[in-house]
């Protein structure tokens, strides 16, 4: 055998167990999802396994669905809504922490306190600060003057929405801050000191010296903050159960509500893999920029 | 040396606690008997240690099978019942939410036991409603029923009493009175709380008004169907009921009540046992008394059946002896016992006369009568989409989204043409 193919070979049976961990835990769930997406698997069929093929029926039926055009616009608003606050923010933070002052490291590491905290837990903290008669944030706003009666947050569309994005934000922010801190302490100070010889503002270091040598650091963020979020489950599900009539609902629980509330397998999985498509596509994006930067 | 003693604590700790683990179950459900393990799954809270007690005194009856029961939530063991449709992974016997059951039959959950039951020879002692959520469409047996309830009208009567309103309503016209002779607003105390969750609980709720006002679910687009949303839309509008039902679950709304946030409550039977002479024992300081349901001018009175169901699992090793545990479970005097132990109603009528439990204490009298006129969900193997279509036409009264004609008329045109094809019992 020639060394070039043994070499070869050497490479496949490395990369062996890794490729049958991926086709058995991630290969066999979606494929089976798929088979499921393009039958009419329900309640009815399920047991008596009278289903039929359907091909992209079930993909026909949720686009025409208004509730489903309702649901992927809920899921878009919340994502892009997350991301620009907690990005937005979480860079502020991670510019105000990579500043050399006392307590910097203790006061950054409370405020990762937060990303640590189980996401239910964050929900049902939410689901108590916004709650109309007993919700910390009413009885703030009231003390302060600022409304004269109780918001109904969780009650309307627009305020659970916000109420949700604040929360995801709540967890989004330390995250953020933390990925972009790493960005930030990678660049020299040489290269400030230097462009301070040349006499530039604060401002023009930030544009011309920051922003550049931290954008891996903000593609990275935005891309992993895009797929946790778009993919957002428990937030919605503990703390607005999806409500006020799917104000809040999201791919994720819609997909779950379809499936295991009310049997409807096969649309859930074409709800399922909608969503997957959306992530699999801003991937290949990820995967090819980051290929493009390091050509 | 370091790493053998810390190998060592590992060991004894794993033994420790498999042995604790061991006392723990023994100390539950009995000594080992040398039977083969059984699992139930349940997702009974504060009606557990009536369960446990009754596996506890069948494991000491016989050797052929040890049976435990393992909790788990309501939401979860849902779950678990759809995936172990596909993946077979069942408990060998289960317990479900009645209205649900017929979802799980024709998901294959529940075996066919009717001939089984049919040789035990008591099926004839059994309330029609309640056996008939364990049938399937053929009329073919996939559990038993453990125990009912329905749901009544909890008064605080100190809150009544100081609004001039003397005495419980018992009709509409006086609960819509007493509504409004309670309620501030302003000062977020309502006359009536309820839950409108987005969850079968507040289909459960809702179902007696609109039987009340002599519509069904059969039926959602009628003029007396629109009329029960019209109710709870107008305890909205004028300021008798929070919004923040839609957010409740039956034990957030108790809690409001609890609060004195409300003066009247749509209470369930077993809060009785579980909230009212428990948990919330010390917090009542003031009178309050159960009534039935209101009465519509018409004369009509509604509430609902709940409950539980069991049934053995398709695949449960020792089928036949779990079907004889199920026996054991509701014989008139077993049923009669843990109905009394957990708060709950017979399902069998040889057994309310076992006891005076249910006529001699006046709160779960307003139950037991209320099962007179109470009406079953379903049974229907897409009950879980009619319910949603139901909580959510609701919802969207209470929220102001829609108007109780338009609301009506989206409902019907999800429930009347799954009625259509499987129409209900």
């Amino acid at each position: 055998m020639k060394i070039a193919t043994k070499k070869k070979l050497e490479g496949y049976i490395f990369i062996l167990p890794g490729f049958i961990y991926i086709l058995v835990i991630l290969g066999y769930p979606l494929i089976y999802n798929v088979v499921l997406a393009l039958r009419n698997v329900n309640v009815k069929t399920f047991a008596s396994h009278t289903d039929v093929f359907v091909g992209l029926g079930n993909f026909k039926m949720l686009i025409a669905d208004p509730t489903f055009r309702k649901i992927f616009r809920n899921t878009l608003v919340f994502t892009f809504g997350c991301l620009f606050f907690q990005f937005t923010i979480g860079f502020i933070f991670a510019l105000f922490f990579s500043q050399k002052f006392s307590l910097a490291g203790p006061i950054r590491g409370l405020v990762l306190v937060a990303y640590m905290m189980p996401m239910s837990v964050t929900a049902l903290l939410g689901k108590n600060m916004f709650d109309v008669s007993s919700g910390v944030f009413n009885d703030l706003l009231m003390k302060m003057h600022l409304i004269k009666s109780p918001v109904e947050w969780l009650l309307s569309g627009g305020t659970a929405m916000a109420a949700v994005i604040f929360m995801n934000c709540w967890v989004g922010i330390p995250f953020n801050m933390l990925l972009l801190t790493s960005g930030l302490t990678g660049i020299s100070q040489d290269i400030y000191e230097s462009a301070e010889v040349d006499g530039a503002s604060k401002f023009q270091k930030f544009i011309y010296i920051t922003l550049p040598l931290v954008k891996p650091a903000i593609t990275a963020v935005l891309m992993l903050g895009f797929i946790y979020t778009f993919k957002a489950f428990d937030l919605q599900f503990v703390m607005t159960s999806g409500g006020p009539l799917n104000a809040t609902d999201v791919l994720g629980t819609y997909s779950y509500q379809l499936s295991f509330t009310q049997y409807e397998f096969s649309k859930g999985s074409a709800s399922a893999i909608i969503l997957f498509c959306c992530l699999f596509i801003v991937g290949l994006f990820y995967l090819r920029m980051i290929a493009r930067e390091d050509d | 040396m370091k790493k053998r003693l810390t190998m060592l604590a590992v060991c004894a700790a794993a033994a420790l606690s498999m042995g604790l683990a061991a006392y723990a179950s023994e100390d539950i459900f009995g000594p080992d008997n040398g039977g083969d393990p059984i699992e139930i799954w349940h997702y009974f809270e504060g009606e557990a240690d009536a369960l446990n007690a009754l596996c506890k005194d069948y494991n000491a009856m016989q050797d052929e099978i040890y049976i435990t029961a393992t909790f788990v939530s309501r939401e979860e063991l849902m779950k678990q019942y759809t995936i172990g449709a596909v993946s077979g992974e069942l408990p060998d016997i289960g317990m479900v939410d009645s209205p649900d059951m017929a979802s799980y039959i024709s998901l294959g959950v529940f075996d066919d036991i009717t001939d089984d039951l049919e040789a035990w020879g008591e099926l004839d002692n059994f309330y029609e409603g309640p056996l008939n959520s364990c049938r399937d469409s053929e009329g073919r047996l996939h559990g038993l029923p453990n125990n009912s309830n329905c749901l009544a009208i909890l008064c605080n009567m100190d809150m009544l009493k100081a609004a001039g309103i003397e005495k419980a309503p018992e009709t509409m016209e006086e609960f819509l009175a007493a509504c409004e002779a309670t309620s501030n607003p302003d000062e977020g105390v309502y006359g009536f709380a309820m839950c409108a969750v987005s969850n079968e609980e507040g289909t459960f709720q809702f179902i007696p008004w609109l039987y009340t006002t002599g519509g069904s679910v059969g039926d959602i687009d009628s003029a007396e169907s629109i009329e029960s949303f019209q109710i709870i839309g107008d305890l909205i509008a004028k300021g008798w009921m929070s919004k923040e039902a839609v957010n409740w679950g039956q034990g957030d709304a108790l809690n409001a009540w609890a609060a004195e946030k409300a003066a009247m409550l749509e209470s369930g039977t077993w809060q009785i046992a579980q909230n009212l002479d428990d948990s919330l024992k010390d917090t009542i300081t003031w009178e309050y008394a159960y009534v039935p349901m209101p009465k519509s001018a018409n004369g009509a009175q509604a509430s609902v059946i709940g409950g539980e169901n069991f049934g053995v699992c398709t695949g449960a090793s020792h089928r036949d002896a779990c079907v004889a545990f199920l026996e054991f479970m509701q014989t008139a005097e077993n049923n009669a016992d843990w109905c009394e132990k957990a708060g709950k109603l017979p399902v069998r009528g040889d057994a309310v006369g076992l006891k005076d439990f249910w006529t001699a204490d006046e709160r779960y009298a307003v139950f037991n009568e209320s099962m007179n006129f109470a009406v079953p969900r379903g049974p229907h193997p897409q009950w879980p989409t009619i319910s949603e279509a139901l909580y959510t036409a609701e919802q969207a009264v209470i929220l102001g989204e829609k108007d109780a004609a338009t609301a009506a008329a989206d409902a019907a045109a999800v429930i009347d043409p799954i009625l259509a094809e499987t129409p209900l019992p």
